[in-house]
């Protein structure tokens, strides 16, 4: 008896994980079924009004004209269609669709959604609050980044920074910190939808920070935008700091603005205990000064490690005019282990590039 | 009652409680993956990859394509990776001494000429007969040498690889273009990932055009649609859950992406190994984990290759035969992580949990069915208990099957058209009867040949995706 109960409880139990699944397999189903009918809609709409909005991207009306003359209840799928085209457009034709949204009731109906406690409304309007840079926005998306979810977040912040919302970079970097599972490319992902102006306020910024990964994440805002104004700022981070991501950053942002004082200092580099640093200060040196250093650069082709032999090699090829002729002596006179593999792979290399 | 009537007793009781067990992982297995898959996917919808990589702080990556008599596919195949988005690739072609038309066929095509590249890395593997580079492609390296097995042709070309970052790929898979943008992300995020898997879809169905996906389908053949909803299984649930848990144990040697410095430290992959791509995983735990308690192993959700399934029994009981042995091959060879609390949950779950219901766990399966069915004969078990054993083993295996493929659904969608959902749905409840069993059998089968010193992995016969499409058109 008393095991029959047991079997009966196993079967009730699956026959209840069995049922949970086909109700599972209902609601997917009338997804699909929501989502198909959805389409349909968008389409009727697309067929009724598409020609409309092209006929006022051609012609000089009034934004109000054509949204009045919209059903509300249509709005979203207008929104869903101008997002691609957002996405894409610049210049006169993105203004006008911004103005679509900014100049008349849209933005009402958007700043009614982005005030709302839906999650996927305030995603949906958060986009649009930015991009057509809805003024009155500004407060409310500041009011959803602290609300501790990560999507929002996200959408809310890049929104800020497509409007330039400088006065909320403090309470965006503050927020990033508690999300752990946002790595730091989201961070640099937000900050560089500000325009290059960012770039004065993160060097405030950057005086006081002390974690690593903020430092190296606002490097790469300055590198983004080529802010050579930051040159003689950074140069004074890579003569003290130990960390060798900062290092590595400091250095990126030295080749990519080719920031000439900081030859000096990179060149110190070359010697550095990290392979990653010896190898990727290479790279910059030869970008800052490609004559004095060809000595140095080619006694890294006999460094302990793989990458700073192959940066070497490299730089060797693509800087130094007779780096080539040093490169088959290497490759073919005197087997040097790796150094010689390395020779013969990037001569080969070239030889297949300059069609030889 | 005798002893003999006790013992078959207390097996059938076991039984039930193994399958109960196995079914009641995997249900938490789903639930582990479910929100991670939730996760993950949120998190994409606003992950801007081509502008995350315009930060370029990616590192450049070595595709490594062992070749062995892919002269239907290798054309396809090449064209197709040199088409794949990610801002600095090689592609090293490695021709595993084929004896059919493959390095032929990459002459007539890429135009390669000799160069005179010597291997970085001592890697063992059979000597390099010659390495081509193409001069209208010059990413491409093709490097030809004497036949060694698969193991042997990923560490010849790990040997001559130039990035730091090596991702394997098998000669006829169809890779999504963005999926090396996806793979590396791993990398990036967190610098203790040492390797990265993606998640394999059977393509069977879907319409492939020179090696690139053009629509996703289902196929025909039911034993496709049954492999379908198998991967499915075993990539969102099994593999993401356990990734949780940072206890994956495999990445499919279809598409893997590994950091070279622990390739090289590890001394590449394992000559004459039977399940190359389990064991190198298992080893690295093996050996990193000590050195480094944080280093990862993880595994991306995101469909990013697809493979063919076969459609003909003989070459499914072949393959299935093979990943058998590889799988108890693995796990013979690093042991001494079962219930090693130094390796975390993976010597404590995640190892324990492979040996017995992946290794052993075809012997209890098939023993049970004789057992059970020898008491259910002979009046050792009452009907009632007959019943709830089968409905439980049944309908367990059917709700899995289900979420699985809800899961997809409610995540990827990649099936357009809601035929294919039912047929999804279809083939997730049929499998359960006469599918699983056979593919149960044949691990019985292998486990045994395995026990008693056959070890040999067989042959695996492919037909090739460009000659599939061109039939079904």
């Amino acid at each position: 008896m008393y095991q029959d109960n047991i079997y009966h409880f196993i079967i009730v139990t699956i026959l209840l994980l069995l049922i949970s699944s086909y109700i599972l397999i209902g609601f997917v189903i009338f997804l699909r079924i929501i989502n198909k009918y959805r389409i349909k809609q968008k389409t009727l709409f697309l067929n009724n009004w598409e020609s409309f909005i092209f006929s006022f991207l051609e012609n000089e009306s009034d934004p109000k004209d054509l949204i009045n003359r919209i059903p509300k209840r249509k709005f979203k799928y207008l929104l869903e269609y101008l997002k691609e085209f957002l996405l894409s457009l610049k210049g006169e034709d993105f203004n006008k669709l911004t103005s679509l949204i900014n100049k008349t009731i849209l933005s009402d109906y958007l700043l009614k959604k982005l005030n709302s406690k839906n999650k996927k409304n305030i995603i949906f309007s958060s986009f649009f609050a930015g991009v057509s840079g809805i003024e009155k926005a500004e407060q409310l998306l500041k009011e959803k980044i602290r609300i501790h979810n990560q999507q929002i977040f996200f959408n809310c912040s890049v929104a800020l920074a497509k409007i330039n919302s400088f006065s909320s970079l403090e309470l965006i970097l503050h927020e990033f910190i508690k999300y752990n599972n946002l790595g730091n490319d989201y961070l640099l992902l937000i900050l560089t939808e500000y325009d290059a102006k960012i770039c004065d306020e993160i060097l405030k910024i950057l005086v006081e920070e002390k974690s690593t990964s903020l430092v190296t994440t606002f490097l790469r805002v300055l590198r983004y935008y080529k802010y050579r104004g930051a040159g003689p700022f950074v140069l004074q981070i890579i003569v003290y700091t130990h960390t060798k991501e900062i290092i590595l950053e400091c250095l990126k942002f030295f080749e990519e603005i080719r920031y000439e004082p900081a030859t000096s200092a990179v060149s110190r580099l070359l010697e550095h205990k990290f392979p990653e640093i010896r190898s990727q200060a290479i790279k910059t040196i030869c970008k800052l000064d490609n004559k004095s250093f060809e000595e140095k650069i080619f006694t890294k082709l006999l460094d302990d490690v793989y990458d700073v032999q192959y940066q070497a090699g490299l730089a060797m090829i693509d800087y130094y005019g007779d780096g080539e002729s040093r490169l088959e002596e290497l490759a073919y006179s005197i087997q040097k282990g790796n150094s010689s593999a390395i020779s013969r792979m990037l001569l080969s290399e070239k030889k297949v590039r300059d069609g030889k | 009652m005798n002893i003999l009537s006790y013992i078959i007793i207390l097996y059938n009781y076991l039984l039930l409680a193994y399958s109960l067990s196995i079914g009641t992982i995997y249900l938490l297995l789903n639930a582990l993956s479910f929100a991670r898959i939730v996760q993950y996917k949120q998190k994409m919808t606003y992950t801007d990859l081509k502008k995350i990589f315009k930060f370029q702080n990616y590192k450049p990556i070595s595709i490594i394509v062992p070749a062995y008599n892919e002269e239907n596919t290798i054309v396809d195949s090449i064209k197709s990776l040199l088409q794949l988005e990610y801002p600095d690739f090689q592609l090293v072609i490695v021709n595993d001494g084929s004896t059919d038309k493959t390095l032929e066929k990459i002459f007539t095509n890429f135009s390669i000429r000799q160069v005179s590249f010597i291997p970085f890395y001592e890697l063992h593997s059979k000597p390099i007969r010659t390495v081509y580079m193409s001069h209208e492609y010059p990413t491409l390296v093709v490097v030809d040498k004497i036949n060694g097995g698969k193991a042997d042709a990923i560490n010849a070309g790990i040997n001559i690889a130039k990035n730091p970052l090596i991702t394997v790929i098998d000669a006829d898979s169809i890779l999504e273009r963005d999926c090396l943008l996806k793979i590396v992300r791993p990398f990036m995020e967190n610098e203790n990932i040492i390797a990265v898997g993606g998640t394999i879809r059977v393509a069977n169905g879907c319409e492939i055009i020179h090696g690139n996906m053009i629509n996703i389908g289902i196929s025909k053949s039911w034993l496709a649609r049954f492999q379908t909803v198998e991967y499915l299984r075993a990539f969102l649930f099994g593999r993401n859950g356990f990734d949780v848990l940072n206890s994956v144990m495999i990445i499919s040697g279809a598409f893997s992406c590994f950091s070279r410095d622990a390739l090289i430290n590890i001394g590449g992959y394992k000559e004459g190994s039977i399940g190359e791509d389990m064991e190198i995983i298992v080893r690295m735990h093996d050996v990193f984990r000590k050195v480094n308690p944080k280093s990862k192993i993880t595994f991306i959700p995101d469909p990013v290759c697809w493979t063919e399934a076969p459609e003909r029994l003989k070459i499914l009981r072949s393959q299935r035969i093979r990943w058998q042995k590889g799988t108890i091959d693995s796990l013979r060879l690093h042991m001494k992580l079962l219930f090693n609390p130094k390796y975390g949950a993976l010597g404590l779950i995640g190892f324990p949990y492979y040996v017995l219901f992946e290794m052993i766990g075809p012997i209890i399966e098939i023993t049970g069915y004789f057992v059970f069915f020898f008491a259910f004969i002979f009046n050792l078990v009452s009907t009632s208990f007959a019943i709830a054993f089968l409905s439980a083993v049944i309908l367990y295996g059917i709700v899995l099957s289900i979420l699985s493929v809800v899961l997809e659904e409610l995540s990827f969608k990649r099936y357009p058209k809601l035929s294919d959902l039912f047929i999804l749905f279809a083939a997730a409840l049929f499998e359960n009867f006469g599918y699983r069993q056979i593919i149960t059998w044949w691990r019985f089968k292998a486990t045994i040949e395995y026990i008693f010193g056959d070890r040999g992995w067989g042959k695996m016969e492919k037909k090739g995706f460009s000659i599939r499409t061109e039939e079904q058109k």
